[in-house]
């Protein structure tokens, strides 16, 4: 990862180079919320850019690379939500040969882990508690992975939701006069980068020590229960982003990446003794292979 | 069959469909080979688990299996 600021901004997505450019300069602040400073070892195999102007009053175009026709969006919002998501697709196209999961992945004294669990679930308020903790963050959206089992964490910044703001003062001071923007599946959520928080941002390619199913139970104490590998490979199966592959397929790449791996379902409770139980159970567990 | 430590999936082609299987479920399967007849296979199970099934081979497993396509039945040299 490597950003310059000059006319435009610049940054890499595990290979994927992408440029920001605005007319007039003054809209590259905003469009520095959407920079990752994800670091990764990837060479750059494809570069993608989107330019930002002013199209009328109410009115703004972006248009991605040098296409002829460009998009009109009504609002900064819709145009940074509509460049995070071109980004993320367009990445994720580089690593067609890997099945794509939704999921985080962060590492506790060396010992990567995958956190999975549907929207709402606490995962991001989970990764952002360990990572304000001293845990080394790799993702919180996307957990690519093969018939070699191996994990591979695609950075995207962090969507925080408003009511994680009530439970992590530091997030909410990091968010502070960042733009809320919504999904049209999601809730609305300020981009958030680890590096804003101060902390190191670094993709990795490892065999997880341990992989948690999260189900939210925020007035219940927190739980860490053994999982069935094979209820862990049905969960991770629902959590597949793409249609574009084979299910065959999904599911030969998703059993190699719980093959092996201890699973656990996560009762996601109070905030601070959830993050204890993660730590005590991934500080029980061998190191894996980093890489 | 992609197996993991405790059971399988079972991707069936002609019906872009996977299948969980838990490790009873996966047993099964392994022994569904064309060689071996039901009364054969129930005996191996019960070899296995140290007593008698508690559940109908026939109707808790292999006509699920023949329904999903993961299995096509025809007689053995037993008869079953």
């Amino acid at each position: 990862m490597s950003i310059a600021a000059t006319d435009a901004l610049h940054f890499s997505v595990r290979g994927l180079g992408v440029t920001l450019s605005a007319d007039p300069p003054s809209l590259l602040g905003p469009l520095s919320h959407l920079a990752v400073h994800a670091r990764d070892d990837e060479p750059v195999v494809r570069e993608l850019r989107f330019t930002l102007s002013i199209a009328g009053p109410d009115k703004l175009r972006v248009r991605e690379d040098d296409a002829a026709d460009a998009r009109e969006v009504c609002c900064i919002e819709a145009a940074l939500t509509g460049i995070a998501q071109r980004i993320s697709t367009r990445a994720l196209a580089l690593y067609a040969d890997k099945t794509c999961l939704h999921g985080a992945s962060m590492s506790i004294d060396g010992r990567p882990a995958l956190f999975v669990g549907a929207r709402g679930s606490g995962k991001t308020t989970l990764m952002l508690r360990l990572l304000l903790d001293g845990a080394a963050f790799h993702g919180d959206e996307y957990v690519l992975t093969g018939a070699d089992g191996m994990a591979h964490s695609l950075p995207r910044v962090l969507h925080v939701k408003p009511g994680t703001l009530e439970r992590l003062p530091a997030v909410a001071e990091a968010c502070r006069g960042k733009p809320r923007l919504q999904l049209r599946w999601d809730n609305d959520f300020y981009p958030l980068d680890p590096t804003d928080l101060g902390h190191d941002w670094r993709s990795v390619d490892a065999r997880p020590a341990a992989i948690f199913f999260l189900t939210p139970a925020f007035d219940a104490p927190p739980a860490i229960e053994p999982m069935a590998q094979i209820d862990m490979v049905r969960e991770l199966m629902q959590q597949v982003i793409g249609i574009d592959q084979t299910i065959g397929r999904q599911a030969r790449d998703v059993c190699a990446l719980v093959r092996g791996t201890p699973c656990f379902g996560l009762r996601v409770g109070d905030l601070d003794a959830t993050a204890a139980r993660v730590c005590e159970t991934l500080r029980a567990l061998p190191t894996a292979s980093a890489g | 069959m992609h197996a993991v430590e405790d059971g399988c999936v079972v991707y069936v082609p002609a019906r872009d469909q996977v299948h969980f299987l838990n490790a009873t479920a996966m047993c099964v399967l392994e022994l569904c080979d064309g060689a071996h007849g039901v009364d054969t296979i129930r005996r191996e199970l019960e070899a296995l688990a140290g007593g008698e099934l508690g559940f109908d081979l026939r109707s808790g497993i292999l006509d699920q299996f023949e329904q999903a396509g993961i299995v096509t039945a025809h007689v053995t040299q037993d008869g079953s």
